[in-house]
């Protein structure tokens, strides 16, 4: 079977490597086509041996595990709900158990119209890249619609890219020489997702987010930086997510971003889906919905997506932490007298992904996060992030 | 410069119809109206030279938003045939209908739209051409798209047709891009069956088009008292994203009593699941005896004059609405062998002014939802009638006549994050008789979310319509 999808990861890349040559008569499409990085990591080979630290000493942790939402918590305490308060231990303790459990890429909503949670984010995803975890920035928002209104409108939409790339665009040094990252000096790479779910969370029909939303932004976004991977939004992980798929497809979606998203929360879905597009897909979230099913859901589940979806590279596993307990969520975070603490409230999937790590790991001795990353607090916001952001202002 | 040129044609219709004798108002077999007109039309009046038979002007001016004049007039000539003209804001339309020739040419900017069709004794054919001015789609330009047809008919009932579609722009390198072909079956007043299949190219913005093929089958059926009707149709596409989709509508008007209709209808179309719906449901008090289409004489005398007229070489179907009727009754004033079915139709007429309806109060409900864009939409409209002559409801007379109508309609629709936008609409609307209409509606419409997206506000529209239509 490992053999079977191999053979047709090779088809495709011939696919695709033969479509790129023929002359189909449509003047855009050969320069509009998906950026298929063959240095994209295929998710079925990540337990392999292609990514293994090979320098002597300790070793960085494998990224065997794939990718995994994260929200951008920055506080636990309600007293400190309304101020711009970062707490560092939540960061170091989120992002911590994102290194320890080999992930190789985060997903992280900058909320935008939320100053204190936008601002959050930042260190985050500066960390993720400073230790070769690749992260992906949803350009959304979670109630209002300012983000939507400012990609409908030309002026305001370049503005507020600009914005987004200025301050998650440039990549971090990385923590060490060899924590194997896929960008600039072995940094993780960066990636934005525009909107999430738009049909769902702002009304926007499939066709106008590819036609009036996705293709303008990309445009933009490949003139201030080309580094920047465009993924368009997933429509939801249901049964009313395929048909919407298919008319972003329809409208032009493959030509308009370097990665088509899905979200998959029903196995159900999974053959709704169109088993091969013209590029890369990442499943930006998929989970069970109860702790009882997550480990299922990664063992199981994540073959069948990948034997079904030939065209998948990445998923994101949804999610890390939330406020939701028994749901989703694979750690739970609490306050202690002396901080913060981690509880693996999904102990299956926790026990199955340290496992792998361990596994892929063979025994050497792994750097531990406070190695690579001393003081969090260097990735947190400057004053010329801030700055930015309010100049943006709110319209 | 052409209003100037309409106005003048409509000043000659109305000088014309001044020249002749006044028209003596009178009493309609009984039947009154504020506005007195002739017991019966003269379908068969020549203009000298022009009769105007249709004068309909429409103004919609909406807050934010130029308002929009949308003017028509058609002339009889003589007994030659009709010229219509028409601009609807920037789009300029003129028709010619003669007993056997119709032509239309309509132009927006450099969008055309030309038609041309031939009614033979068995056989209609016609052309459509339609101009894009630019490209639709990055796979189709410019160009233009050929719609050739033919109709036979092959019993008085019974009519067979079939198309095609062309286009000059090729896209995907094919001109042909679709065809079709049907029937319709009309055995009876009280039952009407019509089909179809299609194959048709679509193309969208990837480099590889669809292809459809489609199915439909309706039936209006009387069954006692109660209209049945069912539109099926299935949709099998295949591309790249193939999928087959199916769609049914049922319905159903039933009168409880004579006075006292409910009717309901319920659509729903499947794609693996229940992609999306529409349920209707309506209850509606009439003045005086309600008939529904296909029952009484007006429906029986429809049967008949078509027959007729198809024995005589005309190729007609039966129409069962009032602008059908009147719209055959014209095409049949210009044949040569009109006279013969002069008296069927001055009954079919007859039937049909004895038929009206007079709604005094009726409620409808619609509740729609589409999961590929997530809006539900759910609409209730309210219909007071005031009949002529002015009575209490309950005391309206069996001779009564639709006057004054109210139309109160709320919707309220939620899409995206649960946003609910609410649109109000209220028309009144003044029958002075058979002929004229005249029309006030005012809409006040919320924004949805992605109009909110789109920075557009809440909107205020005012509409004012004037209609006059010949022997309706």
């Amino acid at each position: 079977m490992e053999n079977d999808r191999k053979n047709r990861q090779i088809e495709r890349r011939r696919f695709l490597e033969l479509g790129a040559g023929t002359a189909l008569g449509l003047s855009g499409w050969l320069s509009g086509c998906a950026r298929y990085e063959v240095s994209d990591r295929p998710a079925s080979t990540k337990g392999g041996g292609n990514n293994t630290d090979t320098t002597p000493g300790p070793i960085v942790t494998p990224k065997t595990n794939d990718a995994i939402g994260v929200a951008p918590l920055r506080v636990l305490d309600p007293g400190l709900t309304g101020t711009d308060t970062i707490v560092p231990e939540l960061v170091a303790l989120q992002m911590r158990t994102v290194y320890e459990l080999g992930f190789d890429g985060i997903r992280m909503t900058a909320s935008f119209g939320d100053r204190a949670n936008l601002l959050a984010a930042i260190p985050y995803v500066r960390i993720a890249r400073a230790l070769g975890i690749d992260g992906v920035v949803v350009l959304t928002q979670f109630s209002g619609v300012e983000i939507a209104t400012a990609l409908f409108d030309e002026k305001r939409r370049a503005e507020v890219l600009r914005f987004y790339a200025h301050v998650f665009g440039p990549a971090p040094h990385p923590a060490a020489p060899n924590v194997g990252g896929l960008g600039p000096g072995g940094a993780g790479r960066i990636a934005f997702q525009i909107l999430n779910e738009p049909a769902l969370f702002f009304g926007i029909p499939p066709a106008v987010y590819v036609r009036e939303i996705l293709a303008p932004a990309r445009a933009i976004l490949r003139d201030l930086d080309p580094k920047i991977i465009v993924v368009a939004a997933a429509e939801v992980g249901t049964a009313e997510g395929p048909p919407r798929m298919r008319e972003m497809l329809e409208a032009g979606l493959e030509t308009n971003c370097d990665r088509i998203a899905y979200h998959i929360y029903d196995r159900d879905v999974i053959r709704l889906l169109p088993p091969h597009v013209r590029g890369v897909v990442w499943i930006t979230e998929t989970g069970a919905a109860t702790t009882a099913g997550h480990l299922a859901w990664v063992r199981d589940t994540y073959p069948e997506i990948q034997a079904q979806l030939i065209d998948v590279t990445r998923l994101f596993y949804f999610d890390l932490y939330d406020g939701t307990p028994g749901g989703f969520r694979l750690i739970d975070i609490r306050k202690t007298a002396t901080g913060y603490e981690r509880v693996a409230e999904s102990a299956d999937l926790y026990a199955y992904l340290a496992g792998r790590v361990a596994e892929k790991a063979a025994g050497r001795q792994m750097l531990t996060f406070d190695q690579l990353i001393p003081d969090v607090t260097a990735y947190f916001p400057t004053a010329d992030d801030i700055a930015a952001y309010d100049a943006l202002g709110r319209q | 410069m052409t209003a100037r040129w309409l106005m003048a044609f409509c000043v000659t219709a109305a000088v014309s119809s001044a020249a002749e004798p006044p028209e003596t108002p009178a009493c309609d077999g009984c039947v009154e109206y504020p506005l007195a007109i002739p017991q019966e039309p003269d379908f068969f009046a020549t203009g000298a030279p022009f009769k105007l038979v249709d004068l309909r002007y429409h103004l919609t001016d909406t807050s934010g938003a130029p308002a929009n004049h949308d003017f028509l007039a058609r002339l009889r000539v003589r007994d030659w045939g009709y010229f219509g003209a028409q601009l609807d804001g920037d789009r300029r339309t003129m028709t010619l209908e003669t007993h056997r020739l119709d032509v239309k040419v309509s132009d927006l900017g450099r969008e055309w739209d030309l038609l041309g069709r031939y009614r033979g004794p068995r056989l209609i054919a016609s052309m459509e051409a339609l101009h894009r001015a630019g490209p639709t789609l990055s796979t189709v330009g410019p160009g233009w798209e050929l719609r050739p047809a033919l109709s036979f008919r092959v019993a008085r009932d019974l009519e067979l047709r079939g198309g095609a579609t062309g286009d000059t722009a090729t896209p995907y390198d094919h001109f042909f891009r679709g065809a079709e072909a049907g029937f319709v079956w009309q055995p009876s007043a009280r039952f009407e069956a019509s089909g179809g299949y299609e194959h048709a190219r679509e193309a969208n913005e990837t480099a590889y088009e669809n292809t459809r093929d489609s199915g439909t089958l309706s039936l209006v059926d009387q069954v006692g008292p109660t209209e049945l009707s069912a539109d099926l149709r299935l949709d099998n596409v295949r591309g790249r994203f193939p999928r087959t989709d199916f769609t049914s509508t049922l319905g159903a008007r039933i009168p409880l009593t004579p006075r006292l209709l409910i009717e309901g209808s319920g659509r729903a179309q499947f794609e693996n699941d229940l992609r999306a719906h529409e349920y209707r449901g309506g209850i509606t008090w009439f003045g005086r005896r309600f008939y529904l289409p296909r029952v009484g004489q007006a429906a029986e005398r429809s049967v008949d004059l078509a027959r007729h007229a198809t024995d005589l070489g005309e190729n007609e179907g039966s129409f069962f609405d009032d602008e059908g009727r009147r719209r055959q009754r014209e095409r049949l004033s210009l044949s040569p062998r009109g006279r013969d079915l002069a008296a069927e139709m001055a009954e079919l007429y007859h039937a049909q002014v004895q038929e009206r309806a007079v709604p005094l109060l009726g409620f409808e409900f619609v509740d729609r939802a589409d999961s590929l864009s997530g809006v539900t939409i759910q609409t209730l409209q309210a219909t007071v009638g005031v009949p002529w002559p002015i009575v209490a409801p309950w005391r309206a007379p069996a001779d009564c006549v639709p006057f004054l109508r109210l139309d109160v309609s709320r919707e309220r629709q939620v899409s995206g994050p649960e946003v609910v936008s609410i649109r109000h609409i209220v028309a009144l609307t003044a029958a002075l008789n058979r002929e004229m209409d005249l029309l006030l509606r005012w809409r006040h419409a919320e924004p949805t979310v992605l109009e909110i997206e789109r920075r557009v506000g809440a909107r205020t529209t005012l509409e004012v319509s004037y209609v006059y239509a010949f022997g309706r």
